[in-house]
């Protein structure tokens, strides 16, 4: 199908601990299209942390399939994995992740080094976005001298250092204050403006209002899909 | 690339000064031991070797408990013998201004005897002494020149006292200082700073005697060496122990050889404790940093990248505590040498006669380099299991860890 970006298939994550063998995803099936913005919720433990991880080329299916524009995602070396997860996905972690001994600049050209960017290309790119998000004083400061929602900026603004068409967001809301959320929903709606697809993982009701679709998911499968304004049956 | 990992990892390891600082300085310790212990056994070594050129490789001594005037005219008629002196040594307790001299050298010698053990001597004070029955003594530089408080302690023109005899027969013999010898420098098994000469007829008659002990020889050619001791060992047999200045040489050598096997083991011993160190901080470096490194492959590192990253840190280590080393060792391999002569002086002063031998490091750039390669070399080594471990870090895990 043309136009999809994700697309998982009877998709299972087994995870094995001992003797015990615990299904974190049960034949999964989930398509999602360029330029979506989808939100996915469910109970703790329902798997929508392993989904995540598996659409961002950090984990591999147990069985099934999980094709990244186009490509099955189980077929690919660490290294073409690496290379997927610097170019074609920027990741937005609920702790936001920054580097602690990295000033927020630095941050920002971290995911350009191992793409190759030359290092004045890169400082002029980082500061740019930077300045997208937040006032230009902040880009020498550490994260720790920044507050939680600077730093859930700066660390967006290094999700789209390499100018990804995906981003993937785990409650990137969830430590948060409701001013700093704010801040943070508005930067991702401008992001998906762009035409970028997104996929969050998130409780904050704010957010899922602006969803093209809301994914349930419960015992590792889809429970039912919220598109705007109707209710659809997993 | 490389380049930017090395500003990174410079940039993590300032973040963590007080830990890095630590380690460092294990490397320093061990890369300064090697140096201060390479360039001491070099230093001794090479003091050996002029101590041979100054004195002449020609030279060979002769040990006796009984020589007559006869024989060191047979001695000079051996082929290959250019000239031979006799000496008288004794050995002494002497009483300079107040302090006691125990177990001194003192070394009765004729002023032609004396030009063939040293060569161009200078004086601080006085004059040498002629060929006399007259009590005269020249003092050594180490005798004559109070080293704490810098400033000569013995002039010409002071008497000095020696002891003669043996058991309940022991009397004072007065000496008067013609003069005080200048720092003779650095004569590796031979001391003439530490030693008193007297006029050889002076000694034989206080001791009463019409014989030596010693005879200095010198050959016509180094090559000639071998066959005059042994034709000086043929003409005495058991009573004579000829010994060339070369073989003493050997004879020290040999000693200082092995004392660099020594050295080199503790140097060693002091790597692999300093490799220890850097091993212990990079894995809990990356054991620490768990969270980082699976941030940095989430953001597309890839296995390669991370442990390129965790080696260049482990080595930047290394190489820093390598310089600091470099400067330790060279400050360090200076100041052994004065440490020691300062001691000896000390106890000089109070019990017994110094006795180091006495040298000037020798710092080569080479071994320098080598020191400092083998820091770099050892700590890039105890990096890469670290290095390894953080590489097959599974991302996920890594970012879940707390």
């Amino acid at each position: 199908m043309a136009g999809d970006v994700v697309e998982l298939r009877d998709v299972w994550k087994v995870y094995r601990v001992g003797k015990r063998s615990y299904p974190a995803l049960r034949g999964l099936s989930l398509t999602v299209e360029e330029g979506e913005f989808v939100a996915i919720v469910g109970p703790s433990g329902s798997g929508k942390s392993t989904l995540l991880n598996l659409i961002g080329a950090l984990d591999r299916p147990s069985r099934g399939s999980v094709l990244i524009n186009g490509v099955d995602i189980s077929r690919l070396s660490d290294n073409q994995m690496a290379e997927l997860r610097n170019r074609v996905i920027g990741f937005v972690f609920q702790s936001f992740n920054l580097i602690s001994h990295l000033t927020a600049l630095e941050n920002v050209m971290v995911p350009m080094i191992p793409a190759g960017i030359p290092r004045s290309e890169r400082k002029k790119r980082a500061r740019r976005l930077l300045e997208r998000f937040l006032p230009p004083e902040i880009a020498d400061k550490k994260p720790l001298e920044l507050s939680g929602g600077e730093q859930q900026r700066v660390a967006i603004a290094r999700a789209l250092a390499n100018d990804p068409r995906i981003i993937l967001a785990d409650e990137p809301t969830g430590n948060l204050d409701s001013r700093s959320a704010e801040r943070v929903i508005e930067v991702f709606r401008e992001l998906h403006g762009e035409g970028r697809t997104i996929i969050m993982v998130t409780h904050n009701l704010e957010i899922t209002r602006y969803c093209d679709r809301i994914v349930r998911i419960q015992d590792g499968r889809i429970a039912g899909h919220d598109v705007r304004g109707g209710w659809r049956a997993g | 690339m490389i380049s930017d990992f090395i500003l990174v990892s410079l940039k993590s390891l300032t973040a963590r000064k007080t830990r890095v600082v630590l380690t460092l300085f294990s490397v320093a310790v061990g890369v300064a031991t090697i140096l201060a212990l390479v360039a001491q056994t070099a230093g001794i070594s090479q003091s050996i070797q002029e101590t041979l050129e100054k004195m002449g490789p020609e030279t060979i001594f002769v040990f006796s408990s009984r020589l007559t005037p006869s024989d060191i005219e047979a001695v000079k008629r051996i082929p290959g013998v250019r000239d031979a002196e006799p000496m008288i040594t004794l050995i002494t307790n002497v009483y300079v201004g107040g302090e006691k001299l125990q177990q001194q050298i003192v070394l009765g010698v004729t002023p032609k005897g004396l030009e063939m053990f040293l060569s161009d001597i200078k004086l601080l004070d006085g004059t040498l002494f002629p060929d006399t029955k007259a009590p005269l003594a020249l003092v050594g530089y180490n005798i004559g020149y109070d080293h704490l408080r810098e400033r000569q302690k013995v002039y010409a023109g002071q008497p000095i006292f020696m002891e003669v005899g043996s058991g309940g027969d022991v009397r004072l013999v007065r000496l008067t200082v013609s003069g005080v010898m200048d720092r003779y420098g650095a004569l590796a098994f031979l001391r003439p700073d530490d030693i008193i000469f007297i006029p050889l007829r002076s000694a034989q008659d206080i001791l009463g005697s019409a014989t030596y002990n010693r005879i200095i020889v010198k050959a016509v050619s180094v090559d000639q060496v071998d066959s005059v001791v042994e034709s000086i060992s043929n003409m005495f047999g058991e009573n004579a122990m000829p010994v060339s200045a070369q073989q003493i040489g050997e004879a020290f050598q040999t000693v200082v050889r092995q004392l660099s096997f020594l050295m080199a083991g503790i140097a060693g011993i002091s790597l692999v404790v300093a490799s220890l160190g850097i091993l212990n901080t990079m894995l809990i470096t990356v054991l620490e940093r768990t969270r980082e490194i699976g941030t940095y492959k989430a953001l597309g590192y890839k296995n390669r990248h991370v442990l390129l990253m965790i080696l260049v840190e482990g080595t930047l280590i290394g190489l820093m505590g390598g310089l600091v080393g470099v400067g330790m060792g060279v400050a360090g391999s200076l100041a052994i040498p004065k440490i020691i002569a300062r001691r000896a002086a000390e106890r000089a002063s109070a019990f017994e006669a110094p006795a180091p031998i006495g040298y000037t490091p020798v710092l080569d750039p080479q071994i320098i380099l080598l020191a400092l390669g083998v820091a770099v070399l050892v700590s890039m080594l105890s990096s890469l299991y670290p290095a390894w471990r953080a590489a097959r870090m599974d991302p996920v895990r890594a970012l879940r860890y707390e």
